[in-house]
């Protein structure tokens, strides 16, 4: 390859560039892909609640933590995460059904992740984190704290036990949890 | 003892102007495009791009769905 | 070449160049603000409306998912909680905290230092401490024979003032010949917890100026008896008045014989 004139050196970028919008196209075609067909979004959640009072109202106070079976089939699960082990310790949600986790924190930011999944997320005070996903593997996944949170944050992990959907039983009141199986 | 200058340290200093090697020289060297920093950089891109790929249709799809 | 003559070469790329970066910044913000959302939303049963605004983030949740909703009653397992005005009241220590503490010194201690061991001191504990174990009793949320009917007793602003009168006595003085007994399983239980047993270590809590819950009582100069009494009730639930589970969780995986052990080491331990 020559660059004996202006006109060649222009050719050379005119090529790179052609290239590199070509690659990012490609990329962006592929996320677009994910949202139309796999409906795949950023869990993102503008949900505000107040977290010194986290545990005296409604929803996040400790007999409501846990997976629920809902209205419409929903299968929900919260949690809270505090200083230093989450609340609780332990979730089970059935395998190929939308599950949505809710999270939440009264006292410093803490962040989530669920092993071989593409759950991952950060609990913030203040608001309510939130994702929903398809379980597509079975067994007990590891759910650490991926934000340094204080001098426990090494021990703070919880588990979630993906079990086959004919395997996922609720009780009476729609309540699931890890004990009763 | 008195230090002496490495024989290399002569050559550095800058040329005087009657013995520059002449403009027409430097140009006919620019002429010839380098190939093989091209193809490193089309290897490289192309890796780049391929390990992307991968990641996507072989990690992140098969997890399943967020949002 | 000039530099007007540069220029004029350059327009015709600087107008594509942006007419490019415009195009597709309008191209993301309809796709991803209003093409993405109705169609994910469709297939959840949401409207546009409501689709484009959870998309935009006006309102919570998901364009793909329908909104989960709750109408769980609060159970709570403590009526406290912590505000910055709250924290502020304890201040320095009255006359009438001092008055108050009167009726605590016949199991308390003359100076919050109990003579039976299977009373807390209450000398040198924080009065953050203090304050919800009182509000616990008297809300119920903690349960004693005798603790309850005498909080119960107390007004709010009583509470803080007896709280805050013992958090400034001193500590009960360890006994030499007990104290810094080395014992190095437990040492490591408190100083690095267990992580194959998810046990943070007490320490993490428990320590001075650790940083974890604000109500973390103090340990170190407690009574031996009492530690132990207070980690059984929370092992087998009888006392549930710890947020969110924060010291049933731990306790529940001790082995009775750690409970012992622990409970010797914060009694007789000088170090935290
Ligand atoms: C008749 C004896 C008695 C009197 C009087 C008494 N207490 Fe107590 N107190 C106890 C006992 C026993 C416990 C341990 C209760 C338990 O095991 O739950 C206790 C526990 C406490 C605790 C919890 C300590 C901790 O570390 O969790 C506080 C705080 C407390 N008392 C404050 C007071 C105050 C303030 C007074 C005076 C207004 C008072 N008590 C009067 C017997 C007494
Ligand atoms: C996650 C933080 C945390 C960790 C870790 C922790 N604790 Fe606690 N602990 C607390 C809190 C908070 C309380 C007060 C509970 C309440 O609100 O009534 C408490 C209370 C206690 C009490 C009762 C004290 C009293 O005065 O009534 C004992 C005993 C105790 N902890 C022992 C331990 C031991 C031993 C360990 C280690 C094995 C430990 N804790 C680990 C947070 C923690
Ligand atoms: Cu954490």
């Amino acid at each position: 390859m020559r660059a004996d004139t202006e006109q060649e050196i222009l050719k050379t970028e005119l090529w790179w560039t052609a290239l590199v919008i070509a690659i990012v196209t490609a990329i962006m075609l592929a996320i677009i892909y994910a949202g139309v067909v796999h409906h795949i979004n950023p869990p993102s959640n503008i949900e505000t609640i107040d977290p010194k009072t986290l545990h005296l109202t409604g929803e996040f106070t400790e007999s409501n933590l846990g997976t629920r079976v809902e209205a419409g089939d929903q299968v929900t699960s919260r949690v809270v995460a505090t200083q230093f082990a989450f609340q609780p310790q332990c979730i089970v949600v059935p395998s190929n059904r939308t599950v949505t986790l809710r999270f939440a924190t009264p006292d410093v930011i803490h962040g989530i992740l669920v092993t071989g999944t593409n759950v991952n997320t950060m609990i913030i005070p203040g608001y309510v984190s939130q994702v929903h996903t398809v379980f597509t593997k079975t067994g007990d996944l590891l759910m650490p704290c991926h934000e340094f949170c204080g001098l426990g944050h090494s021990q703070m992990w919880a588990t979630v036990r993906v079990v086959p959907e004919d395997q996922f039983r609720p009780g009476p009141d729609g309540r699931a949890s890890c004990d009763a199986r | 003892m008195a230090l002496t200058p490495h024989p290399d340290l002569s050559s550095q200093v800058p040329p005087r102007t009657d013995d520059a090697i002449d403009d027409a020289a430097l140009e006919r060297v620019m002429r010839e495009v380098p190939s093989g920093a091209l193809a490193l950089s089309l290897l490289t891109v192309g890796l780049l791009l391929l390990a992307w790929f991968l990641m996507y249709a072989f990690v992140f799809l098969p997890r399943g769905m967020v949002g | 070449m000039k530099p007007a003559e540069l220029r004029e070469i350059d327009r015709p790329w600087r107008i594509w160049a942006s007419v490019i970066i415009v195009s597709i910044l309008a191209f993301s913000v309809v796709f991803g603000f209003l093409v993405l959302p109705i169609v994910q939303g469709r297939a959840a049963g949401l409207d546009a409306f409501t689709a484009i605004c959870r998309a935009v983030g006006i309102l919570p949740g998901s364009p793909a998912v329908k909104q989960p909703t709750s109408e769980a009653k609060a159970q709570p397992t403590t009526q406290v909680a912590w505000s910055t005005d709250l924290m502020r009241t304890f201040g320095r220590r009255t006359q009438a905290g001092a008055e108050i503490a009167q009726g605590c010194v016949a199991c308390h201690g003359e100076h919050g230092i109990a003579a039976d061991p299977q009373n807390p001191n209450l000398a040198g504990q924080s009065a953050a401490a203090i304050y919800k174990q009182l509000h616990d009793y008297k809300s119920g949320s903690r349960v004693h024979d005798v603790m309850t009917g005498i909080a119960q007793g107390l007004e709010d602003r009583q509470i803080v003032e007896v709280a805050t009168h013992f958090a400034s006595s001193a500590r009960r003085d360890l006994d030499p010949t007990t104290a810094e007994v080395v014992d190095e399983d437990v040492i490591r239980l408190v100083e690095r917890g267990d992580p194959s047993r998810g046990l943070p270590a007490c320490n993490s809590c428990h320590g001075f100026n650790a940083g974890g819950p604000i109500e973390t009582p103090t340990l170190s100069h407690q009574n031996r008896e009492y530690l132990a009494r207070q980690l059984q009730a929370f092992k087998t639930d009888a006392r549930r008045n710890d947020i969110y589970t924060r010291m049933r969780s731990v306790a529940v995986k001790l082995t009775d014989r750690e409970i012992e052990r622990l409970a010797t080491f914060y009694a007789t331990t000088l170090s935290y």
